[in-house]
């Protein structure tokens, strides 16, 4: 009779310890995918307020200037501000629509810089069928401006080149400019890092980054993205 | 107040210079795209006042200021706050976020209207007492005057403000007539009563009044009526 008792309290005791296993199991899983969320959500790309008030003065002195610029520039601002709004609820964006957004970007950039900052744009016809997070290029290109040319009093050049070669996007922005060592490190450097970290989350190993001195005074900042499908959903 | 605006955007300058036409004691000399080129203008301009943005490419506001040895007044204008601490710590008279709005603007004008007041207390010893030859501006909603004080027959207190009584204006200050009292010379101007402060050489003619009190009449038809105490004063003064 004891023996039977024996029995049905192993089975209770293993019973309520796998159950308590999973449960426990289960949790750390549903938390560590909050975490995940949670980081996501605070490396988002946010708009560097120094821009947003750097174009809103800009367009002041404008609408004195150059009326129909001025309002050019208030829709390129807004839209880049939609985006901006936007992107919080959305993990991936299209290609065509982070691209609108740096040329709006850049297209206020030029109003600031006037001589002192060109731009090119090179983008390979099926980088349209990818899809990016949102404001990251917009967010390298930025860095470009801010590290490179607003620090050259001659100015300099952006150039955004894109590739399409074995189902990846490669994204390639050149600025003129040094990388001082040690930058990508320093506080500077920690738009670079949350980028480096987002790509980490959204994309595992399957996507790269890297930020280099080239000849002749530019950076290079490059970005090779998979095609979305697997990812998309890893991002809600 | 002789200004240098330094800014590399063109545009945030010729903003700049448009909202200081509102202030015309502010003379903008000359603009300067970099630390560099400010550095050399300050030396060969003398100016009283900086308007400095701090990132510009090359040095900064603050690596400018650190190469100078007569640093003249300082306003950082900069698009975002973050470096509002550091701009406390080098003594800057103000700290503009642009786009700056224009009221803001018109506080940084009287900030610098009061250090140049108090520079010149400090050099030429306590302020000289107005009289019939000094000029005051005042101004009443959007009307400004630089009124001569010999054309100023009366002041006259309403509430917390003056009535300021020229030609056939009457615009209100906001001061109290004790405050203003102390500032006019007492052999042009004379503290009629609790209400007035009459301009001695506008008065036309006086009367005894009730209570041993005085009747003034003025040029032009004002009259006024100076209190007992004063109208002894009065006789004190004016008196052989």
């Amino acid at each position: 009779m004891s023996s039977v008792y024996a029995v049905i309290f192993f089975l209770w005791y293993v019973l309520y310890f796998t159950y308590h296993y999973f449960d426990q199991y289960n949790k750390s899983l549903k938390y560590e995918a909050s975490m995940v969320q949670i980081e996501l959500n605070n490396l988002k790309s946010q708009l560097n307020p120094h821009f947003i008030f750097n174009a809103l003065n800009s367009i002041r002195a404008l609408v004195d200037e150059n009326p129909v610029k001025s309002k050019q520039a208030i829709n390129q601002l807004s839209t880049i501000l939609r985006s901006s709004l936007a992107s919080d609820k959305k993990g991936l964006t299209r290609f065509d629509d982070e691209l609108k957004i740096v040329k709006d970007y850049l297209g206020l950039e030029i109003i600031r810089f006037e001589e002192r900052l060109r731009t090119e744009f090179d983008i390979h016809p099926d980088s349209h069928s990818f899809f990016v997070p949102p404001l990251m290029i917009q967010t390298l290109v930025e860095n470009g401006i801010k590290h490179g040319i607003s620090k050259l009093t001659a100015g300099g050049i952006i150039k955004m080149k894109t590739l399409v070669e074995n189902d990846h996007l490669r994204i390639q922005i050149r600025n003129s400019g040094c990388l001082i060592n040690g930058e990508k490190t320093s506080k500077d450097g920690l738009g670079l890092k949350n980028t480096v970290q987002r790509l980490k989350l959204i994309y595992g190993d399957d996507a790269s980054f890297r930020i280099v001195n080239e000849k002749d005074n530019f950076v290079l900042t490059e970005l090779v993205l998979p095609q979305k499908r697997r990812y998309e959903s890893t991002n809600r | 107040m002789r200004a240098l605006i330094v800014d590399d955007e063109r545009l945030a300058r010729k903003e700049l210079m448009k909202l200081l036409e509102e202030h015309p004691m502010i003379e903008v000399v000359g603009e300067a795209m970099n630390a560099e080129e400010a550095f050399q203008m300050i030396n060969e301009l003398n100016p009283d006042l900086l308007f400095l943005d701090i990132q510009m490419p090359g040095k900064t506001g603050f690596q400018l200021l650190e190469m100078l040895d007569a640093v003249p007044l300082v306003v950082f204008t900069t698009a975002y706050d973050e470096f509002a601490l550091k701009a406390f710590e080098v003594n800057a008279l103000d700290y503009l976020l642009k786009p700056i709005q224009p009221e803001r603007l018109s506080e940084t004008v009287i900030k610098l209207q009061e250090k140049e007041r108090a520079k010149i207390v400090a050099e030429r010893g306590p302020e000289k007492k107005l009289g019939l030859n000094d000029q005051v501006f005042v101004k009443d909603g959007d009307r400004c005057w630089f009124v001569s004080l010999t054309n100023v027959r009366l002041f006259e207190s309403d509430g917390n403000y003056i009535k300021v009584y020229f030609d056939n204006n009457r615009p209100m200050i906001h001061k109290s007539l004790n405050a203003l009292d102390e500032k006019l010379d007492e052999r042009a101007f004379f503290r009629a009563s609790r209400k007035h402060i009459v301009n001695l050489s506008w008065v036309e003619g006086i009367e005894s009044w009730f209570n041993g009190g005085l009747m003034v009449r003025l040029r032009g038809g004002d009259k006024v009526e100076v209190s007992r105490r004063q109208a002894a004063k009065f006789k004190d003064m004016m008196s052989l």
